[in-house]
Formats: C-alpha cells, structure tokens, sequence
C-alpha cells in the first residue's frame, strides 16, 4: 500500500439557501483553497473527482456544471460520482494507490434547498414497492428510530442528548447552521414532528461544497506540517429494501470497523448520522467508547449539505490531526435511506 | 383469469425552485433597461454573456465592477429550421440561430422573428428583440439567451460567409 494523506481541506458557508451564486460559485473558493494550504498549482493535481446528485440540482448533468468551479482547461483527467463526495475520495483514494496519480482534488456539493428535498429522496427508494407510497427520508428514519427505541434500552431523552450536544459542540464551528445550549431535556419540551422525532431529531436542509486534496508518499509533507494519512478506507453496501434489514443495527458500518480496528485508541469521530438515533446505532457499530469525542463540529445535525456532509467529515477529523495534534482520528460517512451504504475512513497523524 | 402485470406507471413529479444568481440579477436588470451586457473576466480579458459570475477558465470570480456593455448586433453564423412535426413545435416552421455578437466570440441562440425558412442563410445580420420586461420574471436565467425574446434583420447587407470572424479562443468557452 502507498501512503496516502489528506492535506487540504476546506468547506463553505453552510446555508439554508444560496442565493448568490449557483454551484460553481460555491465550488470555486473552496477549490483554489485548498490548491493555496498545500501550495499545489492547479497544473500539478493528477487527478480530479466529485460527487454530487443531480436531483439536488433538478438538472441534468448539474455536475458538468460544477466543473466550471474547478477550472478544467487545459483538459484535466477527472471522474464523478453520483454520491456523496466521500466515495469520490475513495476513487481517489484508489487511483493513487494503484499508482495512476500521485495528486488528487476531490469535492463534493449539493443545493438541497433547489427542491422539495423530501420528495426527492423518496426516489432513492425502489420504484416497485416503496417509492410508489411516497414515504419520505424523514418517516423511514421515524421506522427506524421507533425500531431502535421499542427493541433497546435506548430512550428518546439518549436521542436528544446527542441533539444538545451537538449543538453545543457547534457553536464553535462557525460553519455551523444549527447551534445552541439548549438541554436535552428542554429540547423534549418539544412536540413530535414525525413521531417518534421531534425537529431537533433531524438535520437541517444545507447548501454547501467542500474540498480535499490528496497527496501520496513523502509530497505529503511538503504540503501540509501535518498531513493526514489514510490508514483504512471501506464501503460496504446493505440491501435496498427495507424490510430485509434490522434497522437497529448497521452491519455494513460494524464490518468497515472491525476491518480499521475501529474500536481502538480513535480519539475523535466524526459520523454522517443525520438524525440522532444513527449516532447511537453508529457508536455501537463502531465499538466507540465514551473516550472518544464524536462529532466535534457539531455534525450533520448541525449543517447537511448532502454529497458534501460525508467528505466534511473527512475533512473535520483531518483538521483534528492538522489543527488539535490529534493522533488517530475516523471519519464516516452514508448514503442512502435508514444507514443504507457506510463508508469508514482511518486517519492517522505522524 | 386476470391479464398478467407486466409493466406498472411509475410517476414521479418533482418540483424545483431555483435562485436567480448574482450576476443573472444583474443582467436581466440591464436587458429591461435595453442593454446586453456581461462580464469580462480581469485575468484573461474573456467575456462571458450572459455572465456567469466567474471565468471557469482562471477560476476567478467577476462583480459588477467587470460588467461591460455589450452591442446588441451580430451576424448568424448557423442555423437550423424547426418544423412543426419537431417536438414542442408550434404552427410553422420557424428559423433558429447562432448569433455571433459584434466584437467579442460569444453567439447566443435564438429564434429569428423575420427571416423565413426559405431565406435562412450564414452572413444575416441581426439585432436582439428585448422581450417585454413583464415576461422576465422567472425567467430560465441560466439557459443562454433569457431576456432576448428573439432577433431580427438588421437591415445591414450580409457578411459574406468566408469573412466571417473567427472565434479567437478556438471555442474553448
């Protein structure tokens, strides 16, 4: 295997709504970022790719519009996926290590504010069986945290202290959207919104970008003091269908873990668990103990820009390493409804 | 006994709402004063219109203070015929074109209000029909031409097809 490390990362405003711009206006002052940290010219990065989703857009081929925020002539080599900018590492992650590039930029982003971003999920479904019932992002997540709640010793008040906490966590993260000191139990004050979620269950709708940049071997270090080397990365896939998976749990999560040795010494993890009763599932499927401090920034609850969320979990546990002198730090992130696709990410500091 | 099922309708119906950006505010402000204009980007002097905000070329960004003014004339540099078989067609046959601006190498399509069929050649001259201010609204901002309803002759005398401009740039943009 090359050693290969994050040594750039960078993310934009977190919003609501983007209004001045359209996605190449988000993408572009996070890319030539993340070329100014790590000193590379645009010339210099072998390899491109992004994630995205163009029914985010609601246009076709929106991610051959996100080029024009990279700046793709003279002709670059580069891909896409149409997922979240996560797995668009993982190919990067890849081409480096089969040796087809020594430099990568990867960037993932999304404008879930363009539609009615629950209707547009729904289409994530099967075409035959669910997608047909209109059941939403946010009711399959209901099912599941009613599954988890009913079959564990889990509570609702164990789902708002991840919401508090988060929160509270956030408000250093001045990319947050969603931060406050609010207690657990103030926020159970609150009336159900989906039962058995209340709003603060649930992630906020985010427009954003963020960008990464790759480098493999001893370059690493010229280009960041303390770069972050990827020392595990793993994706696994559950079935699409809902009813053939136990909702309370996340083996694809767990079998990634056990591959990383995630359940020993990870300092800090930062997870895709968009609604909080994920983070308990997560936690579990981790074999994270209350030694490690997740979700640092605050999290998705805090802002979701979805095909960006999972490449700025990368990106905030790599600037624990940068940052915080953290050591051994993970990152994950999802895709999918109910936990559907996980992808890990070991990152280790010198 | 029942037919067998082999096919089921699967409809779907998803509705966007998408901001104007910056840079198309401001250029559907100038076209219902009158004017085209775009943007010129201050590292390669490229000019983009309807402006998009930013050169994807040097991956800067442009503002207001790049906004240029641009003449509302040029020449057909190609063309093709619309029947009303063709889909989303309407009564007639109507000619749309790429108009290549004067001065700079950026052609906008449209449809040509007055030139038939029968007449559409390379060389027309033309100028820009300003829709209606009321029709703005809402426009498709980032679809080329919003905001230029469509273009007519000019009245200048053709430019013959071999002195047609060249695009500087190769069409990169």
């Amino acid at each position: 295997m090359r050693d290969v490390a994050v040594v750039a990362f960078a993310q934009s405003p977190l919003v609501r709504r983007q209004t001045d711009f359209a996605e190449p206006g988000m993408i572009m002052p996070v890319v030539n970022d993340v070329y100014e940290q790590s000193g590379l010219q645009r010339s210099e990065i072998d390899f491109v790719v992004s994630g995205s989703a163009d029914y985010l857009a609601g246009q076709s081929f929106a991610f051959i519009q996100g080029l024009d925020g990279i700046g793709a002539w003279p002709p670059i080599s580069e891909s896409h996926v149409e997922m979240d900018g996560a797995w668009a590492l993982y190919e990067a992650w890849m081409m480096l290590q089969i040796g087809h590039a020594d430099t990568a930029l990867v960037y993932g982003f999304g404008t879930s504010s363009s539609g009615n971003l629950r209707e547009v999920l729904t289409t994530q479904l099967d075409p035959y069986y669910l997608a047909p019932t209109g059941i939403d992002c946010v009711a399959t997540a209901a099912l599941q945290a009613r599954a988890l709640l009913d079959r564990t010793d889990h509570t609702e008040l164990d789902m708002a202290e991840v919401a508090a906490r988060s929160r509270r966590s956030a408000m250093d993260n001045p990319h947050a959207q969603v931060k406050g000191e609010a207690t657990a139990t103030e926020l159970l004050d609150e009336p159900y919104w989906v039962d058995p979620l209340r709003r603060h269950d649930c992630p906020p709708i985010t427009d954003g970008a963020a960008a990464v940049v790759l480098v493999a071997g001893d370059r690493a270090k010229d280009a960041c003091e303390r770069p972050g080397w990827i020392r595990g990365i793993e994706h696994r896939v559950e079935p699409h269908y809902l009813g053939t998976r136990d909702l309370t749990v996340s083996p694809s999560t767990e079998a990634c873990g056990e591959t990383l040795g995630s359940n020993d010494g990870i300092e800090v993890a930062e997870l895709s668990a968009t609604f909080t009763h994920q983070e308990l599932i997560l936690r579990a499927a981790l074999g994270l103990g209350d030694d490690t401090d997740v979700n640092p920034s605050g999290g998705p609850l805090a802002a979701n820009p979805l095909m960006a969320t999972g490449l700025i979990r990368v990106g905030e546990a790599f600037d624990r390493i940068r940052n915080d002198g953290k050591r051994r730090v993970l990152a994950h992130a999802t895709s999918g409804h109910c936990l559907q696709q996980n992808l890990v990410c070991v990152l280790e500091g010198d | 006994m029942s037919e067998p099922v082999t096919t089921m309708e699967s409809l779907v119906s998803l509705d966007y709402e998408r901001p104007l950006t910056l840079a198309t505010r401001q250029y559907l402000a100038a076209i219902r004063d009158g004017r085209l204009i775009g943007h010129r980007c201050p590292s390669c002097e490229r000019i983009y219109t309807p402006p998009k905000g930013y050169c994807p070329i040097c991956t800067v960004t442009t503002s207001e203070a790049d906004e240029i003014e641009l003449a509302s004339t040029g020449t057909l540099v190609a063309f093709s015929i619309l029947n009303p078989d063709s889909l989303h067609q309407g009564e007639a046959s109507v000619v749309r074109g790429n108009v290549k601006l004067d001065g700079i190498d950026v052609t906008l399509t449209g449809e040509l209000t007055d030139v038939t069929p029968d007449e559409a050649h390379v060389g027309i001259r033309l100028r820009a029909v300003f829709a209606d201010p009321s029709a703005l609204e809402g426009a498709l901002a980032e679809w080329g031409g919003a905001g230029i309803s469509g273009w007519e002759r000019s009245g200048e005398p053709d430019v013959p097809a071999e002195e047609l401009e060249r695009f500087e740039t190769g069409g990169v943009i």
